[in-house]
């Protein structure tokens, strides 16, 4: 608490205004203040007065931000680049590694090339979460002849000790990831992938908890789907964008709260994978299926599962226009009959299939909610 | 490792925990409510808060504001145990939008107040071990300076700057590359 820096006593610290209470501030404190500035004006506090003097090398918040050094009205110039470049070489350069790195940001809109070379000297300071976003590199990257990759560097656990959270936002990624996940990380708790092109095929992690994938693209000429083992997990959430297909299987998932799997107009998911996939999720306390064509599917078939924990179900935008609205019924009835506990069922824009034959709400009584109170269920519609 | 969640929730919620301030004044929270605070939930874990938990270095006025954060937060913590992301958790957040905003509104009301109480507010949730508390009231800091240069930076907040021209200066020449 009382962190005043050496010397810092015999200074004024009376001004015509008042008291400076901020430079007062324990260094920890100062430090996650400095952390919520741009990175840049955070440096510059070193001129502050003494006490501010090199404080930023121990701030445990970094965020690098192209978008910083962009001239006028958002655009991007050679000469911006190079400043962000050469501000970014300097900063991880000159910050002290020993100091703890609570999160590291990066935005970095085109270019991949100094990224790869930055991340070492982040990965030094072990940082406990990471967020970086590389949009458009591979339209203005057009120089390569294959996309460029990030490469985390393989270090040892003793780096990646730390690191709790990995956010990734349009970054391609090799088939090494799968190894910094499985052996380097031993704490994860954290994974996002977002417009991701992921050129692995396992995600393995036993402390991961929370992993979302989100509008990626599966660069991997398989016809296996990517496999998740993940006995930690307890959240997943799989969107799959349009023009783009992405299988993906989950095994030993047996802490898992809540499921969410959305598949956007034109997106693809290998059909054939689908029972897999829930199979994989069945101790799933709830589940939401957006946009599957056929998710009502052959509830019949011996391979589908049987949810025991499933206490909430939402299905949206689950139908083909041209399905019979009776044996989607019917599919729904056996879909619920494999769902002992469901508790709540919310089915929303549904279209034309329940709207067009509302007669056939019938069918649907016939397969009451095993443990559901009336007033419970939902039922929505649109 | 679920024993330790849902199980006994609602025994701590039905806990009580006394707060004294350092002008004496008790607060009764709800168990779930003071182990926002790092300080008082290991206090609890060490079985050393009967006869209430002294806080001498915090007074009445702030000590019921940090309390009226709390209360409102651990209806949000108790959801989410530990918190354990760093960045916004846009795929959880879903869960309850309509509450979050809430939240936000709340904090963006809470933030309301004088610079003095703001720096009572952040030396509160430092010592207290509040996270969520401190990132926000340094945010707060943070904004109030963003975009400013240095010199306006000392005028706002009365920071003496006893370099010399000459020190400066050569401050700015061991950093130039962040003064570009």
């Amino acid at each position: 608490m009382r962190g005043d820096a050496p010397g810092a006593a015999q200074r004024p610290r009376l001004r015509a205004g008042g008291v400076d209470r901020l430079s007062a501030l324990p260094d920890e404190i100062l430090g996650v203040i400095l952390s919520f500035l741009p990175a840049q004006q955070a440096v510059q506090t070193t001129v502050l007065s003494p006490r501010w003097r090199g404080l930023w090398r121990s701030a445990p918040g970094v965020a690098l931000d192209e978008r910083e050094f962009a001239v006028a009205r958002g655009r991007r110039t050679q000469e911006a680049w190079r400043r962000f470049e050469s501000f970014a070489t300097n900063l991880l350069s000159s910050r002290c590694s020993s100091a703890p790195l609570d999160t590291f940001r990066l935005y970095a809109n085109g270019r991949i090339a100094p990224v790869d070379e930055w991340i070492p000297r982040v990965v030094e300071c072990r940082p406990a979460a990471l967020e970086i976003q590389t949009p458009n590199y591979l339209v203005l990257g057009h120089e390569y002849d294959y996309p460029p990759c990030l490469a985390f560097p393989h270090l040892g656990s003793g780096f990646y000790g730390r690191l709790k959270t990995i956010r990734l936002v349009d970054v391609e990624l090799d088939a090494s990831f799968r190894e910094l996940l499985s052996s380097d990380c031993p704490a994860l708790v954290d994974l996002e992938l977002v417009g991701c092109s992921n050129h692995f095929r396992f995600i393995a992690s036993a402390t991961l908890e929370k992993l979302v994938i989100d509008s990626c693209y599966d660069c991997n000429n398989s016809a296996e789907p990517m496999l998740v083992t993940a006995p930690s997990l307890t959240f997943f959430k799989l969107r799959i964008h349009e023009d783009c297909s992405y299988g993906i299987s989950v095994c030993d998932a047996a802490s898992l709260v809540k499921a969410c799997i959305c598949i956007e107009d034109g997106g693809y998911f290998p059909t054939e994978d689908l029972n897999k996939l829930l199979a994989g999720l069945s101790s799933v306390k709830t589940l939401e299926l957006k946009g599957f064509d056929n998710l009502i599917m052959k509830p019949d078939s011996d391979k589908f599962p049987v949810f025991s924990n499933m206490r909430a179900l939402s299905l949206e935008r689950c139908y083909i226009e041209d399905y019979d609205p009776h044996s989607m019924l019917d599919d729904l009835g056996s879909f619920l009959n494999n769902a002992p506990c469901l508790e709540k069922l919310t089915l929303r824009d549904l279209g034309t299939v329940l709207e067009q034959y509302q007669s056939t709400m019938y069918g649907w009584k016939a397969y009451p909610l095993p443990k559901a109170e009336a007033g419970r269920t939902c039922l929505q519609t649109r | 490792m679920a024993s330790a969640g849902s199980g006994d929730e609602k025994a701590a919620a039905a806990a009580m925990i006394t707060l004294i301030s350092s002008d004496n004044e008790k607060f009764e929270v709800t168990e779930a409510t003071a182990t926002l605070s790092q300080t008082i939930r290991h206090m609890i874990e060490d079985g050393c808060t009967d006869g209430g938990v002294p806080l001498p270095n915090v007074t009445s006025k702030i000590l019921a504001r940090v309390i009226e954060y709390c209360k409102k937060h651990a209806t949000a913590a108790a959801g989410e145990e530990g918190s354990s992301s760093s960045f916004s958790d846009a795929a959880f957040l879903e869960v309850d939008r309509a509450f979050l905003e809430e939240l936000e509104e709340f904090d963006d009301a809470f933030l309301e107040v004088d610079r003095a109480t703001l720096f009572d507010l952040i030396l509160a949730a430092n010592y207290l071990d509040i996270k969520g508390l401190l990132n926000l009231t340094c945010q707060k800091v943070a904004d109030s300076v963003k975009g400013k240069t240095p010199e306006q930076i000392r005028e706002m907040y009365n920071i003496v700057n006893d370099l010399t021209p000459e020190e400066e200066a050569e401050i700015r020449r061991e950093t130039q590359w962040a003064f570009e």
